[in-house]
């Protein structure tokens, strides 16, 4: 459910001075956007899921220096980002790129040395994995906005609230994202010397 | 990675939408906006840590203006003592003390040499 926003605006003034129902009702109304994004910066409905929890917890604590509760949408989806980024950069510390996915590490060594074709690799089963790992390397800010239109299909104007945006650049940033994933993904093929 | 916004081309567009195609869309896990909630109230709210600290800092200050307040107020007697003792040895050495004056003899204390007199 996402409420409008001078509804949203109502519950964060209410949940910002300890009501704890208000709050509530704004996490019921917020929850789907903070997920999207959530989802779209760290890739896995799990991290998103912990990303979604560590978001409201952090909301509830400083809801009360949000300086315009109308705005606490795009505020919400700030902080799902910035939980999310650190959650990343984290990932990316690991040794491997898929951590302990064994299945997507499979997958990009199986594309690297055994230089399947374009089509077979779109089609493989490990695809999502090489999908994934070609995401990584897009932008996040490219990459949020891309997914978030083209995959989920948002309107732009929900995506320029989320991001706290202009539409224009919503629209500019999911253009850079299929630039930068095009080339990602045609750097994958070369490697498999098609 | 930064690069400029270039014109794709039919095959690499194909391959960028193939790709999208098997991204899954976002559906929101059941019940995770219970949970969320469920973790934000196991969370204390910032605004009371705040107010505590508020507070603390506000008995802090108090607490640091009445030391000051007496600290100047022991200055200021002791440096009056100072000068009071001062101008009684000035004035009894002028020999203009009045000792009709009840104030001055009970203030101003007098040396045994005075007091012999």
């Amino acid at each position: 459910m996402v409420a409008d926003r001078d509804q949203l605006a109502e519950l964060a003034r209410k949940a910002a001075l300890g009501d704890s129902h208000a709050f509530r009702q704004l996490v019921v109304a917020t929850t789907d956007l903070v997920y999207r994004v959530a989802l779209r910066t760290v890739g896995t409905s799990a991290d998103a899921e912990d990303v979604v929890q560590d978001t409201f917890v952090r909301a509830w604590q400083k809801l009360s220096t949000l300086n315009d509760p109308a705005a606490v949408a795009g505020w919400l989806c700030r902080i799902a980002r910035n939980i999310g980024t650190d959650k990343l950069r984290a990932r990316k510390n690991r040794p491997t790129v898929f951590g302990d996915d064994d299945t997507a590490r499979i997958a990009v060594e199986r594309l690297v040395s055994d230089a399947p074709g374009a089509e077979t690799l779109i089609n493989s089963t490990e695809t999502a994995a090489v999908v994934r790992a070609a995401l990584e390397q897009v932008d996040e800010k490219f990459r949020i906005a891309l997914l978030l239109k083209d995959v989920d299909g948002l309107p732009a104007a929900t995506i320029a609230t989320m991001l706290d945006i202009p539409v224009g650049t919503v629209e500019s940033r999911a253009s850079r994202g299929r630039d930068q994933l095009g080339k990602v993904l045609a750097r994958f093929v070369k490697a498999g010397k098609l | 990675m930064t690069t400029s916004q270039t014109p794709s081309s039919p095959s690499t567009d194909a391959l960028v939408d193939r790709a999208l195609s098997t991204v899954a869309r976002a559906d929101v896990p059941a019940g995770l906006a219970d949970r969320a909630f469920a973790a934000a109230m196991r969370a204390p709210p910032m605004s009371t840590w705040t107010t505590l600290l508020g507070e603390l800092f506000a008995v802090a200050r108090v607490g640091a203006a009445c030391a000051a307040g007496v600290a100047t107020l022991v200055l200021v007697v002791s440096t009056a003592a100072s000068t009071t003792s001062s101008t009684s040895a000035v004035v009894a050495s002028a020999g203009h003390i009045d000792e009709s004056d009840a104030w001055v003899s009970a203030v101003l204390p007098l040396s045994p040499k005075e007091e012999s007199l």
